[in-house]
């Protein structure tokens, strides 16, 4: 109201109103309330305005009459007055604000999410056929089966290793394996996880001298991926014995990441390269140094890769014989030469070939072990079994309220600058708006 | 017993707005206004039914701790009306002042007596402000306060301006 009077100095200039100008406002008030008046003259200038005041057109009031009586198209609401409803209705409001907080909190939680073992309550083994890089040739054996025995899981696995062998290819076994299983989950002892893939195709063996001599044939190339958590405080310790593993595993570590965090929290990631026939002996022993988690095991038979890097040495080294007799029977000088020549070329080939057959046998020789050492805070070996209990429940309600709260706190520092902004601009808008509807009338 | 208190405790409810009784009642009046501020009959007629329209999206907001519905009303007709100013100042057109038109349509009313000529030519020659106000006060019967509600103004000034425009018109009328 004030700000409307300060637009317009000149209402400023208007004297105070003496009591007879009051009463005669009052007189005015009382006649066109129908009172009787005391002022004549003011009564017949009321009733001789009123008499002028203009009419609306009959058929303009009976459109505008018959609009009425219709709710103006109720439920056709112009779409600007939809949106306008959409926008500032609280239940927009809220979904507005839902919609942000969510979006901030969801990033919030995925950059905090840390990776958690996975909780299937059996085995799950499968084959997943892939072709060797090395070998155009490759064919795989693909059998997929999900087990929740033993039982099962070497049923599975000797029908892989007869389809591997059988098809003389590359071939791919994958076997993952998670704790809470019911019959007590993955231990440090091991005893539901054991190395299968090396039982696979020692099962072979059962199928006879011809399939033994292929089994002794194959070259299998390995990857385990292991998870260990370790007690609270003792991650270093740990991380310090994996060394000393890997040396006994005739391994080297190719690459290590430890990150220490505070209350004895922390993770350490490898990338160990082992002895295969020492193999099981080595995740024996990195199991030991506290309770796996997740344990996922692959083979891929290269014995086509191999094969063929063996045979084009053979058929390099046969050359190499082929050439020497023929520069034994040389006569003239540029025979000689010549021969020489692709002799040299010959001798860079199979060196060339023999490199990548070392290679190939080298990557069947040495296992690769992507190990994971974790040491959460709230780690209590005596109470964890592994289990996900009621406090465990609780522990996790806290953390994702604590993850709400954050996301509402980033959320509105985000959102009220904006707020502020937009509250600020939509006075200015509506100041403006005011100031031109006033300057509208004046024109 | 009960009943008395359930009476007693009962929450303030909230006056409703009856919506086809005010088109009825202020249909006349807000024509009489809005054809005193804009001028053109046609754009008066539009501007009343854009002012109904509004006061029909907008009734559910009506807050009677804020005003009489008339008061409410006349404030969406003065908007409606003063947003069609400026459009047509937008556009550029020559704009007749609205009292010149006031005075000519005369002849399409019933009342065409000279007497309502000569008060429709001095309301015309007000102005703008002041008729604005001449047809709050007349045509609409708005009292002080809800003038200065509609306006947007304080009581104290809507009643001096209401005093002044009351003085223009009866000089004009003499």
């Amino acid at each position: 109201m004030s700000l409307l009077s300060k637009t317009h100095p000149i209402d400023d200039d208007l004297p105070e109103l003496t009591p007879e100008q009051l009463a005669e406002l009052d007189d005015l008030d009382a006649i066109l309330a129908g009172d009787p008046a005391s002022d004549d003259a003011l009564a017949s200038l009321v009733r001789d305005v009123r008499a002028a005041a203009p009419e609306m057109r009959l058929e303009a009031t009976e459109r505008l009459t018959g609009r009425v009586a219709a709710g103006f198209g109720r439920g056709r609401a112009s779409r600007r007055m939809r949106l306008r409803g959409a926008m500032f209705s609280p239940l927009g409001a809220t979904a507005c604000v839902l919609l942000v907080v969510g979006g901030v909190g969801g990033a919030f939680l995925a950059a905090s999410e840390t990776s958690s073992p996975t909780s299937t309550d059996a085995f799950t083994a499968m084959s997943t056929p892939a072709s060797d890089p090395n070998a155009s040739s490759d064919s795989a054996a693909s059998a997929t089966s999900s087990a929740s025995s033993a039982g099962d899981v070497t049923a599975f696995e000797r029908g892989t290793a007869d389809g591997a062998a059988a098809s003389g290819g590359d071939s791919d076994i994958t076997l993952q394996s998670s704790p809470s299983s019911p019959g007590g989950g993955l231990s440090k002892t091991s005893e539901n996880v054991e190395r299968l893939a090396p039982r696979a195709l020692s099962s072979t063996a059962l199928k006879g001298a011809d399939t033994d001599r292929a089994a002794k044939a194959r070259s299998v190339e390995r990857t385990v991926d292991l998870a260990v958590r370790v007690k609270t405080g003792q991650l270093e310790e740990a991380t310090g014995k994996v060394a000393s593993i890997t040396r006994d595993a005739n391994g080297y570590v190719a690459s290590s990441d430890l990150s220490l965090g505070t209350q004895g929290r922390g993770t350490a990631t490898f990338q160990l390269r082992v002895d295969s026939s020492k193999l099981d002996r080595a995740i024996d022993r990195l199991s030991d140094l506290g309770t796996v988690t997740a344990q996922n095991e692959s083979s891929r038979d290269i014995t086509s890769a191999v094969d063929s890097a063996e045979g084009r040495l053979e058929d390099a080294t046969a050359e190499r014989k082929a050439l020497l007799r023929s520069l034994a029977k040389a006569q003239t000088a540029g025979e000689i030469a010549s021969l020489r020549a692709r002799i040299a070329e010959n001798r860079r080939l199979r060196a060339s070939l023999d490199t990548q057959l070392r290679q190939v046998q080298r990557r069947a020789d040495l296992t690769t072990i992507a190990l994971t050492l974790r040491s959460p805070v709230n780690d209590d070996p005596t109470t964890d079994d592994g289990t996900w209990s009621i406090s465990d429940a609780l522990s996790d309600a806290g953390h994702v309220l604590s993850a709400i709260a954050g996301a509402l706190l980033v959320g509105g520092a985000v959102v009220l600058p904006f707020a502020l902004l937009g509250g600020l601009g939509w006075l200015a808008y509506a100041w403006r708006r005011r100031r031109a509807r006033e300057r509208a009338l004046d024109a | 017993m009960s009943e008395t208190l359930s009476a007693t405790m009962a929450p303030p409810r909230r006056p409703t707005l009856h919506f086809d009784a005010l088109y009825r009642e202020a249909r006349s009046d807000v024509y009489a206004y809005v054809a005193s501020v804009v001028g053109d009959r046609a754009t008066a007629e539009d501007v009343v039914a854009a002012t109904f329209e509004r006061a029909y999206r907008k009734r559910r907001t009506f807050d009677a701790a804020r005003g009489t519905p008339r008061q409410w009303l006349f404030g969406i007709a003065r908007n409606a009306a003063l947003d069609e100013l400026r459009k047509r100042s937008r556009r550029a057109t020559p704009v007749a002042d609205a009292g010149t038109h006031l005075a000519a349509t005369a002849p399409d009313d019933d009342a065409s007596d000279e007497r309502t000529l000569q008060i429709r030519a001095a309301i015309a020659g007000l102005p703008p402000r002041d008729r604005e106000l001449i047809a709050l006060k007349f045509f609409a019967g708005l009292s002080t306060a809800e003038i200065a509600g509609a306006l947007g103004i304080t009581e104290v000034n809507a009643r001096q301006r209401v005093h002044r425009a009351l003085r223009v018109l009866r000089e004009v009328c003499a």
